[in-house]
């Protein structure tokens, strides 16, 4: 079993313990990396049993927004839009897919859908209105899950309008 | 991540020409974009020991002092996240003044800031307000990085504090600092004069070498600065972000004209002035690096976003940069500079501000921070939580406008 977060936990107990009280106020820029270092430790130990689903997430999301962009395409040709929504969909229904392909799968759809929006300036207005509206109403639901993500980091200006991480996240597997 | 992303680590000189050639842009800004991908490939940054910088201080100071002088107390600076800082005393005898110890600061570039900007520029600016406001005092600057590994400048330093002592809000400076209502009520008043003061500047009596110029009655200057933004992300994103391609196309397609050139800060918000917290008074401005000759809009733009505010005690009423509630701001200011507020302007900054705000966190802070390029890329790394706030603020205003 890993026991990773152990590892981390004892890091961050080294680094508070041990270490910070022997460095003196005349330090002060090592004063000041060592508590952003013993804070994003503590970050990464609460997100670390979740970084997988967020892995899943993500190619999930970009799969959608791919899928809505395409859509709205209608007949229009775009092969690197489809041939990313075919390899997303693909890696979705793997069992246990390696990091690494999430991670490319996601990669690709964000990168298509970037070329349809960057490329949308030769479209119709309402077409192009259209692609952009849907990447927009897409993007709320990333940068809602982005916001819970970092929110243990404390530099959101409305934590109260965070919605808690779990809404997002699939079951764990 | 594929292949072009790799190519942001070790840039070809075929990808550098071809951004440059995309998003022509101010002169300076030019030449400091294509310095940094040239460099981008080189070795990370190396942390310096306080005595390497008084070293090199002393081996600037020895050409730039005509007799004796002693540097005494060098301290290390924290706070920013951009420059590294020290403090100390000089001693020594300062032309027209005679024998002084003056308490001075060096601010120099890592080997890649979150930010990519000149000291020439900063200097430039500081030199130019100098009778205006409180600014601190140049002495020197090591423009080419003679007697520094990065360029650097030497100026005053100037007693205050960037936030109240007894505060719990803003963990970083400046986003969010909460100054309680007794200080604002004493700052809000300078904040909003002193803005004035650098909007209505008389640029033409000005003189300024590392800054264009942009023609009034035309796109220019807002292309220029929209330019900057896209080349950076360009050169530093690692991932491609739909809604960013989204918010360019929009800002491509509704450039305003500028009307009147002034002096804009780039960087003008609560967390870069100091003031004496027993006086209520602001000290001294800084931060000049993202200054530049243009729209004033930028500036009003950039110090009402929604994360360099706060909620007043009401719970309701939100306070520009901590001070003004953002009904009164736009009237205020308008009655100190005499200058209009035209609302879709102000919006399309508001845009590329919130586009500027992405491409710092989520696309150069994660470059400098994943090449360990500069001296606190811990603090960068942490600071990539601010990204989707700026997203989510731009996801709201384009909502209206699409």
């Amino acid at each position: 079993m890993d026991h990773t977060d152990v590892g981390l936990r004892a890091a961050i107990r080294a680094l508070s313990d041990v270490v910070a009280p022997v460095v003196g106020p005349e330090h002060a820029q090592a004063r000041d990396q060592l508590r952003l270092t013993i804070d994003y430790l503590a970050f990464v130990v609460e997100r670390l049993p979740h970084l997988h689903q967020r892995d899943r997430f993500e190619l999930s999301h970009h799969l959608a927004m791919a899928q809505t962009v395409q859509a709205a395409l209608g007949g229009a040709a775009a092969p690197q839009l489809m041939a990313a929504i075919d390899a997303g969909r693909d890696v979705l229904a793997l069992a246990g897919p390696a990091t690494s392909e999430v991670r490319q799968a996601t990669a690709d759809l964000s990168a298509a859908i970037s070329a349809v929006v960057r490329d949308s300036a030769a479209m119709e207005a309402p077409l192009r209105r259209e692609v952009e509206r849907r990447v927009l109403q897409a993007s709320k639901e990333r940068i809602a899950f982005e916001r819970a993500w970092y929110q243990p980091l404390g530099l959101d200006p409305d934590p109260h309008d965070v919605r808690p991480l779990a809404e997002f996240l699939p079951a764990s597997h | 991540m594929s292949m072009s992303m790799d190519l942001r680590d070790q840039p070809t000189e075929a990808f550098i020409d071809a951004l440059r050639r995309r998003f022509p842009t101010e002169r300076e800004t030019d030449e400091l974009l294509t310095r940094k991908m040239r460099r981008r490939a080189g070795p990370p940054y190396r942390q310096v020991t306080l005595d390497e910088m008084v070293g090199w201080l002393n081996a600037m100071l020895a050409e730039c002092i005509q007799g004796p002088f002693q540097v005494r107390d060098p301290r290390w600076l924290t706070g920013g996240a951009s420059k590294v800082q020290i403090a100390f005393e000089l001693s020594w005898t300062a032309p027209e003044r005679g024998p002084q110890r003056d308490r001075l600061v060096v601010r120099m570039d890592p080997s890649e800031a979150s930010n990519t900007t000149s000291r020439v520029r900063e200097v430039e600016l500081l030199a130019a307000f100098q009778d205006l406001l409180p600014v601190p005092k140049v002495f020197w600057l090591d423009r080419e990085a003679r007697w520094f590994p990065e360029p650097a400048i030497v100026y005053a330093f100037v007693p205050g504090v960037a936030k109240p002592r007894n505060t719990g809000a803003g963990q970083v400076v400046g986003l969010g600092t909460n100054f309680g209502p007794q200080l604002r009520e004493q700052l809000a008043p300078q904040f909003l004069q002193q803005l004035a003061t650098i909007h209505t500047a008389d640029v033409g009596a000005m003189h300024f070498t590392s800054m264009d110029i942009p023609p009034t009655g035309t796109t220019d200057c807002a292309r220029w600065q929209l330019n900057r933004a896209r080349r950076v992300w360009e050169e530093d994103r690692g991932e491609d972000y739909p809604l960013m391609d989204v918010a360019a196309n929009w800002l491509e397609r509704n450039l305003p004209r500028l009307d009147r050139v002034s002096v804009v800060h780039g960087d003008y918000r609560s967390g870069n002035f100091l003031f004496d917290e027993s006086e209520g008074r602001i000290t001294a401005w800084l931060d000049w690096e993202r200054g530049h000759l243009g729209d004033r809009h930028r500036d009003l733009a950039w110090m009402t976003q929604r994360e360099k505010g706060h909620l007043a005690e009401d719970g309701k009423t939100y306070l520009v940069c901590g001070l003004i509630p953002i009904q009164a701001f736009y009237e205020r200011y308008q009655q100190a500079s005499g200058l209009t507020v035209d609302f879709e302007r102000l919006r399309w900054y508001q845009v590329l501000n919130c586009f500027q705000v992405i491409t710092t966190t989520m696309a150069t802070m994660y470059r400098v921070a994943r090449l360990g390029k500069s001296h606190q890329d811990i603090l960068l790394a942490r600071l990539k939580a601010i990204a989707p706030v700026g997203a989510h603020e731009l996801a709201e205003l384009l909502e209206e406008v699409l």
